[in-house]
């Protein structure tokens, strides 16, 4: 009983929301704006009890798990500290604010560089293990596009040919992704439609 | 949106609807068989070496929440996810999973509590086994690399919505030899898992993991619609093309 009620919630907000997009200025517009809103709120709770999780997983690692981990105790602290602060400054004070985005700037900085490094070495990598047509291709059209997001055809402009070649290059990623965000979509549709449908339950408990 | 959108969208559904039924209710979809993936046959063959030597397995559900577009993803990830579980219930090891958005989260713990109500568990720690490690693109990935560099792992999954950081993730896997299945919906995600993984999974290819991981038949009545769409796209565009050379359009 409890898997049809919650089937049919499930499909009913999808069907007002399709049909708030159908009929817009109408009360079915304005009942899909609030089912989003709601959406938002009940997105939020989940994070902010996701993140009470977490900080419980991290107080397990330290005080009770066999596995310990290096990084928990350094979360917790930071974790406490920052809500403190935040709590007891409020949200929009400068040193609060000044203290989260030095820390998250530092650390997100930290780690695109290692990310540049680690591509970096992934490609060399790449070259050296796969030997196939697909590589070779793969290959190529990083030496083309690099060459060509350099600018060194734009040289040439006034020049009927490469400007043509110069389009055609740039359409060419334009067209690829293209292709696979089509095939993307497609499949995303029809996992809606699953779960519209009630083929689908991820919120079910069996 | 216009009309002209929403009409087309209308038809689109309806077409969805029709073929669906015809492959679900009539013995056509027999006619047809699912290639099998080699990554998938791969996790699969990993899926079993893990349960048998005792080791662990990760999957991480990417950072999407559900509610926007890259949500179809995060679905994907739940199933495969469901399908995991299911296959490593006599495992010793739970499985792990990670997320970057709470509503995952909550819903990866749901799935973690059935295991161990099917298992009669006294234990009732299913919060560990699924959390959230960070709700920004590069904190989720910071937060996941402890639990993917764990020395008792041997699989890991990554399904859903992650970007070009996925890198980080496949380039420690590579160097402590872990087998690991990237699969993505996000274009330069994708381009990154290629060159840094044996086993990616590229564009729509992420859609047919749930398909191949079960005998389901709403998965592989899924996954032939999807394909006959796909046909019909690309008739479309052929149609198309050919009206604008003649001059008809």
């Amino acid at each position: 009983m409890k898997k049809i009620i919650l089937v049919i919630v499930s499909s009913l907000s999808g069907l007002l929301l399709i049909l708030g997009l159908f009929f817009p200025g109408t009360i079915l517009d304005r009942i899909r704006i609030y089912i989003l809103d709601w959406a938002i709120i009940v997105g939020a709770i989940a994070l902010a009890i996701a993140i009470i999780n977490l900080l419980s997983v991290h107080w397990n690692k330290v005080f009770t798990n066999e596995k310990r981990d290096y990084a928990s105790p350094f979360f917790i602290v930071g974790f406490v500290t920052v809500i403190l602060i935040g709590i007891l400054l409020g949200p929009n004070n400068q040193f609060f604010v000044d203290l989260t985005s030095t820390t998250i700037i530092t650390v997100e900085a930290s780690l695109l560089a290692v990310l540049a490094l680690t591509l970096s070495l992934a490609s060399f990598r790449f070259f050296t293990k796969k030997q196939n047509l697909l590589a070779i291709v793969f290959g190529i059209s990083t030496i083309i596009f690099l060459l060509l997001f350099s600018g060194i055809l734009s040289l040439g402009e006034n020049i009927p040919l490469i400007k043509a070649l110069n389009n055609a290059l740039n359409s060419l990623p334009i067209a690829g992704s293209t292709g696979i965000l089509i095939g993307i979509s497609l499949g995303a549709i029809l996992t809606s439609l699953r779960i519209f449908f009630g083929f689908d339950r991820p919120y079910d408990r069996k | 949106m216009s009309s002209t959108i929403l009409s087309f969208f209308l038809i689109f559904i309806l077409i969805i609807l029709i073929v669906g039924s015809i492959f679900y209710f009539s013995s056509i979809k027999n006619r047809f068989e699912i290639r099998k993936h080699s990554s998938i046959l791969n996790l699969r063959k990993s899926i079993g070496l893990s349960i048998e030597h005792g080791k662990g397995l990760h999957i991480s559900l990417g950072k999407s929440d559900l509610h926007n577009i890259h949500g179809a993803a995060s679905l994907v990830g739940l199933e495969t996810l469901n399908q995991i579980i299911d296959q490593s219930i006599l495992s010793d090891n739970p499985p792990v999973t990670t997320a970057g958005s709470g509503e995952l989260t909550l819903l990866a713990q749901t799935k973690h509590q059935n295991v161990l109500i099917d298992k009669s568990s006294s234990t009732s720690d299913f919060h560990s086994h699924a959390y959230l490690t960070g709700a920004t693109n590069l904190s989720y990935i910071a937060g996941v690399i402890p639990p993917s560099s764990d020395e008792d792992l041997s699989t890991q999954i990554f399904v859903g919505n992650i970007g070009p950081e996925i890198g980080l993730l496949l380039d420690a896997n590579q160097k402590k030899s872990h087998f690991s299945l990237p699969a993505t919906d996000s274009l330069e995600g994708q381009s990154v898992s290629f060159a840094c993984s044996d086993d990616a999974l590229i564009g729509e290819e992420i859609f047919s993991i749930p398909a191949q991981m079960s005998n389901n038949l709403k998965f592989k009545v899924s996954l032939l619609i999807q394909d006959f769409l796909r046909w019909l796209v690309i008739a479309i565009i052929l149609f198309v093309l050919f009206f604008k050379i003649v001059g008809l359009l």
